[in-house]
């Protein structure tokens, strides 16, 4: 295998174009999901179970048929296309490794069914099984192989075949965290050394942070915003997602000019709302990142349009390079606050405190 | 919990066993009696019985009919079973419940009851006294069997399996015939063996089916039993015996084989 490059041609573009999938009555599993995915990009679908994350994968894949809508792989149409024609590969989350083949079998397979000659099959199994680390398991039995060398057979028996897209069903939902984050990184480094289109399905919001270009939040059968990880973050569109990614504390209230500047109101104070905020009059929901708020002792009474929030630390949750501190309001509801572990030193459990942030932290959501 | 040896079960479980298999196990010292009698313990050994069996057409033609129909019986019962196991299992349709009833009827019906009305629609039919009439009635009495045995395989299957070889390129009939099969092998292979030792030592439709031109050897076993003092009947069911334990013997050990195999 050559040394990293990025050619990200060697992916297909998938098109989405309102994807509709009903199992039974009720709602459906899939409804209306269009979805632009470039060439060689990474993207991530996440959410929830039941969000419709899992179905619109099968989809791809073949395994269900759609209600309505296209599908597109590198401008082909496939969404009538038996799944062993549309060259796609896949990892699914339970190990798939045929239990009655040996390592190099199962990677061999799909060169079989591609009628490839026998000599550079054995070529090409070796070399997928290296770029895994497995050079030299290709004569044992799957059942001899941890969970987690069991998926990076899957994976390279998923990629042998060179395909243009890449499909993974929460592939290392069964493994533990720290091999999980290990398989994570090669992952990152397979997919800039193959340069396919890999879409991949999880529940994990950490995993799709770290892994993808794009992430598609999936919820309720369709998709509540695309974007990068750090647009995703910083400027999630709604409630779902702000909750869904990272953590978050939200403020429910009503917009007011107070003393000229605009801020929101609810039970828990007024807090000021960055540059363009809603209209006077209108209900909506705000949020801060905990990492965005700073505590402090009670110290002397502000002008109580400060973003000042009064409580008492219920909890402290050591988080090695932060802690997490779980502040009561009067109101009754608990703000979470990460401050790194130099700062405000002197508040713990107990301890009275007001939570501040800078206006521009106030995000408002849907 | 604390592991404490089940010493009272596993005894439990010696005793039960013991008194299953020992009133059998006492045809083999009788096959090996010197003497035209069935006392036990023998005084003397000798092999005449085995001769005699061997050398007498009426037990040697009777023992090549029960494996010829046995064989046939479990081949087609193998087919035909796994090919419905197939429709159950993996489709749903309209009156499924009442084709798996059907399926497994012939197990829970008093065999007395199948090998009455085997044999009134047989004579009909002249099937009485013919290998093909035996194998019919075996196969029906057989399919059950491989029902039971295929269904419990094919259930636990693993489907997703199934669908990565279809992502990896392979059309349905070469699924089926390059992961399906060889994974539930182990279960087709024990419903052939339980099919053939159903028909191998069934007795009740064979004396009904039984005429003086084809019998199985149950059936000479039964009418040597009633009709005179002959230990050759001994050395007959030895052979049953040897024959049906090796066979379970054999499934044990593949089952034992993909267990092991599947958890470790």
């Amino acid at each position: 295998m050559p040394r990293p490059t990025a050619d990200r041609s060697r992916g297909a573009a998938v098109r989405l174009r309102g994807i509709v999938k009903q199992y039974g009555a009720g709602a459906p599993a899939v409804n209306a999901v269009s979805l632009d995915i470039a060439a060689g990009e990474f993207i991530s679908l996440l959410g929830p179970s039941g969000s419709g994350k899992t179905t619109t994968l099968n989809a791809i894949a073949g395994f269900i048929d759609i209600d309505a809508g296209e599908i597109e792989l590198g401008g082909v149409a496939v969404a009538s296309m038996r799944p062993h024609l549309r060259n796609i590969g896949m990892v699914f989350q339970h190990f798939t490794l045929f239990p009655h083949m040996t390592v190099a079998e199962n990677v061999a397979y799909p060169l079989r069914q591609r009628k490839v000659p026998a000599k550079e099959r054995a070529r090409r199994v070796q070399a997928a099984l290296e770029m895994v680390q497995l050079g030299e398991y290709g004569t044992r039995r799957p059942d001899q192989l941890s969970g987690g060398q069991q998926q990076r057979v899957a994976v390279a028996r998923a990629v042998v075949f060179e395909p243009r897209v890449l499909l993974m069903d929460e592939p290392f939902g069964a493994l533990d965290r720290k091999l999980r984050e290990e398989l994570q990184i090669q992952l990152k480094g397979l997919h800039r050394e193959l340069g396919i289109t890999i879409i991949f399905v999880t529940h994990d919001q950490e995993e799709a942070l770290v892994l993808s270009d794009r992430i598609a939040v999936f919820n309720n059968g369709s998709i509540d915003q695309i974007g990068t990880p750090a647009e995703l973050y910083d400027r999630p569109e709604n409630r779902f997602v702000a909750q869904f990614l990272g953590e978050s504390n939200i403020f429910e209230g009503t917009v007011r000019d107070v003393d000229g500047v605009r801020a929101l109101v609810c039970p828990d104070g007024r807090f000021v709302l960055p540059a363009p905020a809603a209209d006077p009059g209108t209900e909506i929901h705000a949020m801060v990142r905990p990492e965005k708020c700073r505590v402090a002792p009670v110290g002397p009474d502000g002008d109580g349009l400060t973003n000042a929030l009064e409580g008492e630390v219920e909890e402290e949750i050591f988080l090695g390079s932060s802690r997490k501190l779980l502040v009561r309001t009067p109101t009754d509801r608990v703000v979470t606050v990460r401050s790194t572990a130099a700062a405000d030193r002197g508040v713990s459990v107990g301890s009275k405190v007001v939570v501040t942030w800078d206006s521009a932290d106030l995000l408002v959501v849907r | 919990m604390p592991a404490r040896r089940p010493y009272g079960l596993a005894a439990f479980a010696v005793i039960t066993g013991a008194l299953l298999i020992l009133p059998g196990l006492i045809v083999f010292p009788m096959s090996l009696s010197d003497r035209r009698s069935f006392v036990f313990p023998p005084k003397e050994w000798s092999f005449r019985w085995y001769e005699n069996f061997f050398s007498d057409p009426g037990w040697t033609e009777t023992l090549m009919n029960s494996l010829q129909t046995a064989v046939v019986v479990a081949i087609v019962a193998t087919v035909a079973g796994t090919v419905a196991v197939f429709g159950i299992v993996r489709h749903n349709f309209r009156g499924k419940s009442v084709v798996v009833g059907l399926l497994l009827a012939p197990m829970v019906t008093p065999i007395i009851i199948l090998g009455v009305g085997e044999y009134a629609l047989f004579l009909r039919w002249q099937l009485v006294g013919t290998g093909l009439g035996f194998t019919l009635a075996h196969i029906v009495h057989a399919i059950p069997y491989v029902v039971l045995t295929v269904s419990g395989v094919l259930m636990t299957m693993d489907r997703q399996l199934e669908r990565a070889a279809a992502s990896l390129g392979a059309p349905p009939h070469k699924v089926l015939r390059t992961i399906t099969l060889p994974i539930i092998a182990p279960g087709i292979m024990a419903g052939f063996i339980f099919a053939f030792i159903s028909s191998f030592d069934e007795t009740v439709i064979a004396l009904f089916l039984s005429d003086p031109n084809f019998r199985t050897m149950p059936v000479q076993m039964y009418a040597s039993m009633t009709q005179e003092v002959d230990p050759t009947i001994a050395v007959g069911a030895s052979l049953i015996m040897l024959l049906s334990t090796l066979l379970i013997l054999l499934s044990a050990l593949v089952f034992r084989r993909r267990y092991a195999k599947a958890n470790r």
